[in-house]
């Protein structure tokens, strides 16, 4: 399998360590491409097993195309064709006897805006459990839905009324419901881009504090428009420009002296 | 070596912090001038005037500090503009301890005398500063211009300082035995040859703090 492969033969543009020690995911010249037009070129990139690390760049950079093959959420847009490899735990995940349900079951994720389902605080984030076939009884769901929302940091907030639309809840409160329903079908890996990008600084900072308990059981790639966000949250960060992987390398060194003069620009907000 | 911030107002808050690290430094190499120019005429006139400048030097430092708190504080630098601001603090130390070694040498002027012996010794002393001066304004330019060669020549010279302190030294300790009713000047003397001397090694710091600002890289005490 490539994923045993010879790092010092593996060539590549990208400036810094893209290999990890301990790795979840492996994604080798990854390209996307939306009809004729090229996104993302070439992406190589490991996601270490609990890490969280962030995917920044400007805007149109190719981000979110990227965070989208790893749970193929980029199969469900017209004239969206992928190129190249992404293994999770070894497995080719672009492989045809791959079943995306599950896949994306262990691939949770969060989105920009937060977007309960028009239900109760508990059936958001029974709903993936329910579909997944997960639980069979009623108090087994309790427990899911319990550990989900306290794992989200929502439980004592929510606790009392559990009954009422998640809609109703404040968007940083709807953000962790989000968040409960992800984790809800113990995934390996949650994906998210811009999480707090609607949110105020306290919700954010909440969100923020709760990323780093989650990364004691899950991998977390976060796409972020706010640098500081990034140097506060992630072990790793990864600079795109133009829809390619500029750089890559421990978070403290890309914000103190990062080697490539376009992130340099890009993080100190230069012309570039 | 960088370009322009996207937001103009930044560019000019460092350029700022700049420009008072240039202006505090001139004001430092005017003491150590007019300092040393008083000691070697043993002019008595200008004394007051001197140490009355120093606090000057000293609200610099505070200033400065204040901008690079401000910068820190409100535009959350990273990378080679916090180093800027972060380091701007560091050489203003410096310079601020450079401006106290000018003022000394003029509170010293009075412990001095025309005596031949102690004559040649300031002479040499006044070597030490020209030194000293020259490296200073050297060292300006190089963190002005970001110019990391020009730093490190100017680490070089530091054994010049050095040599020349030994030299007063052994002179002041073969003299000790001649002329013991002086001994108060002679100690005054390595006093301020110490000072000359330790001047270099705030140079060196700076020229340090140069490099680091350029290349990220905090060099270690035998670069
Ligand atoms: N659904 C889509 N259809 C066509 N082009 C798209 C689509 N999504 C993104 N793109 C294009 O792909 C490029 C990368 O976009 P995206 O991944 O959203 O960047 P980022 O998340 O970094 O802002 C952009 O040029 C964008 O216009
Ligand atoms: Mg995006």
């Amino acid at each position: 399998m490539e994923m045993n492969e010879d790092k010092k033969d593996f060539k590549t543009n990208t400036v810094g360590d893209i290999f990890s020690d301990n790795p979840k995911i492996v994604s080798r010249n990854v390209s996307v491409y939306y009809n004729d037009k090229k996104a993302i070129s070439d992406v190589s990139l490991d996601i270490g097993s609990k890490e969280i690390i962030s995917l920044i760049g400007p805007s149109g950079c190719g981000k979110s195309t990227f965070l989208r093959c790893f749970n193929r959420m980029n199969d469900t847009i017209d004239g969206c064709k992928v190129e190249g490899k992404i293994f999770l735990d070894n497995e080719n995940i672009y492989d045809e006897m791959i079943d995306v349900v599950p896949l994306r079951a262990k691939v949770g994720m969060v989105f920009q805006k937060p977007n309960p389902f028009p239900k109760s605080i508990y059936d958001n984030v029974a709903y993936g459990p329910r579909i997944h076939g997960l639980v069979d009884n009623k108090k087994d769901m309790d427990n899911i839905v319990e550990m989900s929302l306290k794992n989200a940091g929502l439980w004592d907030e929510v606790k009392d009324r559990l009954d009422s639309p998640g809609t109703g809840l404040s968007g940083g409160q709807q953000q962790r419901l989000c968040i409960a329903r992800a984790i809800a079908v113990s995934p390996e890996i949650i994906l998210m881009d811009e999480p707090c990008s609607a949110l105020d600084p306290i919700a954010t900072a909440k969100i923020e504090e709760l990323l780093q308990t989650l990364a004691n059981d899950y991998s977390i790639v976060i796409v972020t428009h706010s640098m500081q966000q990034a140097a506060r949250v992630s072990q790793r960060t990864a600079y795109f420009h133009l829809g390619e992987l500029v750089e890559v390398g421990y978070t403290k060194h890309i914000f103190t002296n990062p080697t490539d003069i376009k992130t340099q620009n890009y993080i100190t907000g230069r012309i570039g | 070596m960088t370009n322009e911030h996207i937001v103009g107002k930044f560019d000019d808050e460092l350029s700022r912090i700049k420009s008072e690290i240039l202006e505090m430094g001139d004001l430092v190499i005017e003491q150590i001038h007019l300092s040393t120019n008083a000691m070697m005429s043993l002019d008595t006139e200008d004394i007051d005037n001197l140490i009355q400048k120093d606090l000057k030097i000293n609200g610099m430092y505070k200033t400065i500090n204040r901008h690079a708190e401000q910068i820190i504080a409100m535009r959350q630098p990273v990378a080679i503009d916090l180093r800027m601001a972060l380091l701007a603090t560091s050489i203003a130390s410096e310079l601020e301890r450079l401006g106290d070694y000018a003022k000394t040498t003029a509170q010293g002027v009075k412990k001095l005398s025309d005596d031949k012996y102690v004559k040649k010794l300031t002479s040499l002393l006044g070597d030490m500063s020209k030194e000293v001066q020259d490296m200073l304004s050297k060292i300006l330019k190089a963190y002005q211009n970001n110019d990391i060669k020009l730093a490190a020549k100017i680490r070089k010279r530091d054994r010049i300082i050095d040599a020349s302190f030994k030299k007063i030294l052994n002179t002041v300790i073969k003299s000790t035995s001649k002329i013991p009713e002086d001994s108060e000047t002679l100690i005054y003397i390595v006093l301020l040859a110490r000072n000359f001397e330790r001047a270099g090694d705030r140079i060196v710091n700076i020229s340090r703090q140069v490099h680091q600002i350029v290349t990220g890289i905090d060099l270690k005490a035998s670069d």
